[in-house]
């Protein structure tokens, strides 16, 4: 993954972090990054470390709540959930991700000259 | 919303950093011990699955920062690191933190005293007055003279303006007196202002208890009643309702004013103890006073709305000039100055003095503040070198050169900052010391009250940062371009023999060396100018004289001739006291006469006082020509003794003896006098400066004393000043208990009050010099050191090569010798470019005095030689064995 790519990527895991949450339910940051790994298809090129400060900054704006429980497997881990405000900020930062993707697919479709 | 939220959360964590990092240690912890059981599935072994775990994860320091940068403000928690850090390393060489600390401390704090005061006596408008700026001061002028003149109005005057003027809403005078107090418990000398009824009300104050004299008590039938100034109140035991006597006259207390109110002009110390209205003058001082002439009441006006200065100025100037002035034909007032109340607490005349010592006592504080700057920039960059292998490890391991140089910065800031706090309470302590001296120039009192306001501040405040600025940001620098060099490699060493300049630290050791040079050159001047000024000559013998304060305002002019005569006499018969002698003020506290130039119809200025008799000889000032005064010359009073001064001025060359010198108004401000306006001079006497021994020699003249109130009595005896005061005090009392004899101290005493604040500038000032100069000093030999240290590879090489030791020792010791030169040339040449700048402020410098320039010229060579030869020694006794081991 080129330094161009991780930084395009750090900009959107805010939305993908929340979305992961959306669909799966409340998620420990171990298995949020390896949701992240199926979904770039490159498992072993994303530093899993470079998720906490996307959920550092999602905790602090009250869009997820960190809470400390035990996995299947007995362990500590602290486990992140959406908000009701992470759940509007993710309707709003969807739809204006998509008007966005929507106008750079457009301009990036016109024929250079 | 979320914005906000994430700010107040992002604030908690700064102030409380530990919960979050626990946590943050906790969960990567967790996240980690995952990784690894993935790996360990893979059928790794549990260290590699730990390595692969940490390698998955990503550095796990630079994960830690990300997060922290995310978590908190990054900008505020550097600080705090950098802070803690500095507070360790400054804790860690405590002697110099106290000594830097300390030498910028006096120097912020005196660079603040000094603004502090000249903010409050030029600037400042007087406390406890309703909207300052609308007053004005009201002056009048005469064109016969050059300068402005400043003069004061009669009582008739004042009337006739306050009835005629326009720009001013409306105008109040007021006019300074002493006198003596008799109360329930004491006799003492007594401070007052006779101000007219409006006064109060012009100026907006309120009484704090009691009440203000009503403006029907400003009359000559009414009762005279006096309001207490809070000082005076406060200390002394009356209350309001109670009767003092003054000059004999009862006067009844009834209000005090606010504390913050101590009248509006700063002139003639001590501050006014009471306020009377000016229409009891007459009642307090037995001659009806305010309808002469010569009075000099002062005037104060509130400008109406929209009217400027100058227009004001204009539209009362022609009112100023119809006047009438039937005594003084000659004399001819032709305008008014109208001055803001700020300016006006000193009389205008007496500002330029003030301004050159406030400018004078400025250069010594700023530079006393910029020697201990570049002294302690000296000592950091020695650290900062001492450091440089660690900073070069930082640098490699991916510090950013911004942190680097915040982090040596905050150590410079954290050093301004806290002398600064330290310099505020240095520069109130100066105040507050200066306030004691209540009679600087003769009459100014500097004593403001409190000197810091928000101007002030703002100027401290600014300091601290140039502070830290001068003093951190070289060191920094320094800092970064060695830390630059990786740690693998050496800081590259000196260079090659004999190229001189050929490294940025040779180069910064020549700019050490011209700054320490130029500095110290600056420095001796300004304090060798100071020490000259003040070992100046008063002009007269102070041995064995005792000077008193006479307080007679309660007699009349007869009575009060009669009264020193007879004191003089009765004193002279006493065994132990040989001379005996009266004038009108103290030393240095002078009137001014205008006289007209023989043969034009010009005329100028000269210091006036008046003398008994024995006055020139009690004070040992040498006659030149003709005679000092005699008994007679009092009765008849056209005699004038003049100072080789005017003579010289008015007469190049010839005898001025008998010649005559007309004075179209003989007057002082403190003690009215009108005599003969034609006078015939009968003696030259060699005293060059009256007022003040530190200004230009001056013209004086001396007229006789005549039957008229006089403030000093000179005793020159044989006893010492106990025995002294008490037989002054019995034999006034004798005469005249109504009598209050004040301020019994020797003449040399009085004097050295007089001076004292300005002497111990110059000590302050010489003391942080030489300890500015000396930390600049030591911190070029340091510099010197770390460079032949650098040399030790070198040196080696040389030996191993057949040099012998002594060839290497005069190699290092000429090139330091060389730079040092350098230096000391630069240094001076900047000293030379400097000087014409600052030379207003010199007193009695003289291009020809060389040896503020050879002296720290000597120093600073004598010390480089010192210096290089001491580490060139221990360089030659170096290993080479070990030094080469490597190689």
């Amino acid at each position: 993954m080129t330094s161009e790519s991780v930084k395009l990527l750090q900009g959107s895991l805010d939305l993908i972090v929340l979305r992961a949450l959306a669909t799966m339910g409340p998620q420990h940051a171990y298995s949020l990054a390896q949701r992240l790994e199926q979904v770039s298809e490159h498992p072993l090129t994303l530093n899993q470390g470079t998720l906490y400060p996307a959920l550092v900054r999602l905790e602090q704006r009250g869009w997820i709540r960190g809470t400390w429980r035990t996995t299947e497997n007995n362990r500590d881990a602290k486990y992140y959930d959406l908000t009701k405000t992470g759940r509007r900020a993710l309707a709003r930062q969807t739809a204006r991700w998509q008007q966005l993707s929507g106008l750079v697919e457009r301009l990036l479709m016109e024929p250079e000259r | 919303m979320s914005a906000l939220r994430r700010r107040i959360t992002k604030l908690v964590v700064f102030l409380r950093p530990g919960k979050a990092e626990r946590e943050l240690t906790r969960e990567v912890e967790a996240h980690l011990d995952l990784l690894q059981e993935r790996y360990r599935h893979h059928g790794l072994a549990p260290d590699e699955a730990r390595r692969a775990a940490r390698r998955h994860f990503g550095g796990l320091d630079r994960v830690k920062e990300a997060i922290r940068d995310e978590r908190s403000y990054r900008l505020l928690e550097n600080m705090r690191r950098d802070v803690g850090y500095s507070l360790r390393a400054l804790a860690r060489t405590p002697g110099f933190t106290v000594l830097a600390v300390l030498t910028l401390a006096v120097g912020i704090g005196a660079t603040t005293a000094v603004v502090g005061l000249a903010n409050a006596v030029f600037f400042r408008a007087p406390g406890g007055v309703a909207d300052p700026s609308s007053l004005v001061g009201v002056y009048s002028d005469i064109s016969t003279t050059p300068e402005q003149e400043f003069i004061g109005f009669s009582y008739p005057q004042y009337q006739e303006l306050k009835a005629r003027q326009r720009p001013f809403t409306d105008i109040a005078t007021s006019i300074r007196s002493s006198g003596t107090m008799r109360s329930k418990t004491d006799t003492r000398p007594v401070s007052m202002v006779f101000v007219s009824g409006n006064y109060f009300e012009l100026l907006g104050v309120q009484p704090r208890s009691g009440r203000l004299p009503r403006a029907d008590e400003d009359s000559p039938a009414a009762a005279p009643v006096a309001v207490m100034s809070h000082t005076f109140w406060v200390e002394g035991a009356n209350k309001i309702g109670d009767t003092v006597y003054i000059n004999s006259t009862p006067v009844t207390l009834v209000g005090v004013l606010p504390p913050e109110f101590d009248g509006h002009r700063l002139d003639w110390y001590p501050h006014p103890d009471l306020w009377l209205p000016v229409n009891s003058y007459p009642a307090i001082f037995s001659s009806n006073r305010l309808e002469r002439p010569d009075i000099n009441l002062m005037i104060a006006g509130r400008l109406r709305a929209g009217v400027s200065l100058e227009a004001a100025q204009a539209s009362i100037s022609p009112l100023v000039g119809d006047l009438d002035l039937p005594v003084f034909p000659n004399y001819q007032i032709d305008s008014a100055i109208v001055r803001p109340f700020s300016e006006g607490r000193l009389w205008p005349r007496r500002r330029p003095a003030l301004q050159h010592l406030m400018a004078s006592l400025m250069g010594v504080a700023l530079l006393m503040l910029l020697i201990g700057c570049f002294g302690i920039t000296n000592f950091l960059v020695g650290r900062v070198m001492a450091r440089r292998h660690e900073l070069s490890v930082r640098l490699a391991i991916g510090a950013s050169r911004l942190r680097i140089v915040a982090q040596l910065l905050t150590e410079a800031a954290l050093l301004a900052v806290a002398a600064s706090l330290l310099g505020l309470w240095i520069a109130t302590m100066i105040a507050r010391w200066v306030a004691t001296f209540p009679d600087l120039f003769g009459r100014i009192s500097l004593d403001v009250g409190p000197i810091l306001d928000s101007r002030v501040f703002f100027v401290a405040g600014g300091l601290s940062i140039v502070t830290a600025v001068v003093v951190g940001v070289f060191p920094a620098l320094i800092g970064l371009r060695d830390g630059a060099y990786t740690s693998a490699q050496r800081v590259p060493q000196g260079t090659s023999w004999g190229r001189v300049l050929s490294s940025p630290r040779q180069v910064f050791l020549v700019l050490q060396v011209i700054m320490t040079v130029a500095l110290a050159v600056i420095a001796s001047l300004f304090v060798r100018s100071l020490a000259r000024s003040l070992a100046v000559d008063p002009g007269f013998s102070t041995d064995g004289v005792v000077i008193a304060r006479l307080g007679t305002g309660h007699l009349d002019d007869e009575s009060v001739g009669q009264f020193h005569r007879e004191l003089m006499t009765r004193l002279l018969a006493q065994p132990a006291v040989r001379r005996v002698a009266i004038s009108i003020n103290d030393p240095f506290a002078w009137g001014m006469a205008l006289y007209e130039v023989p043969g034009t119809d010009e005329t100028q200025r000269t210091e006036t006082t008046f003398v008994s008799p024995d006055y020139f000889e009690l004070l040992r000032i040498p006659l030149l020509s003709g005679r000092t005064f005699r008994e007679a010359d009092g009765a008849q009073g056209t005699a004038l003794v003049i100072n080789h001064i005017l003579a010289e001025r008015l007469w190049p060359g010839e005898d001025a003896v008998g010649r005559p010198l007309r004075f179209p108004l003989l007057t002082d401000r403190a003690v009215e006098i009108v005599g003969p306006r034609d006078r015939t001079i009968v003696g030259v006497v060699r005293v060059a400066a009256c007022r003040n021994p530190l200004d230009e020699p001056e013209p004086c003249a001396w007229g006789p004393l005549r039957s008229t109130q006089a403030n000093a009595l000179y005793v020159q005896s044989s006893a010492d000043i106990g025995t002294i005061g008490q037989l002054i005090r019995e034999t006034a009392r004798a005469l005249d208990d109504n009598v209050a004899i004040s301020r019994i101290r020797t003449l040399r005493q009085h004097v050295d009050d007089v001076f004292a604040d300005a002497r111990m500038a110059a000590t302050v000032a010489g003391t942080i010099a030489v300890l500015g100069c000396g930390l600049l000093l030591v911190g070029c030999i340091a510099l010197f050191r770390v460079m032949v240290s650098e040399r030790h590879h070198d040196i080696g090489v040389r030996l191993i090569v057949g040099a012998t030791r002594g060839h290497v020792l005069s190699r290092v010791v000429l090139q330091a010798l060389f730079l040092t030169a350098m230096g000391v040339l630069g240094g001076e040449l900047l000293a030379v470019w400097i000087r014409p700048l600052i030379a207003a402020q010199l007193v009695g410098e003289t291009a020809t005095d060389v040896m503020p320039y050879v002296v720290p010229a000597a120093m600073i060579l004598t010390g480089s030689v010192i210096a290089s030869a001491v580490s060139a020694h221990q360089a030659l006794r170096i290993d080479l064995a070990r030094l080469f081991r490597h190689e």
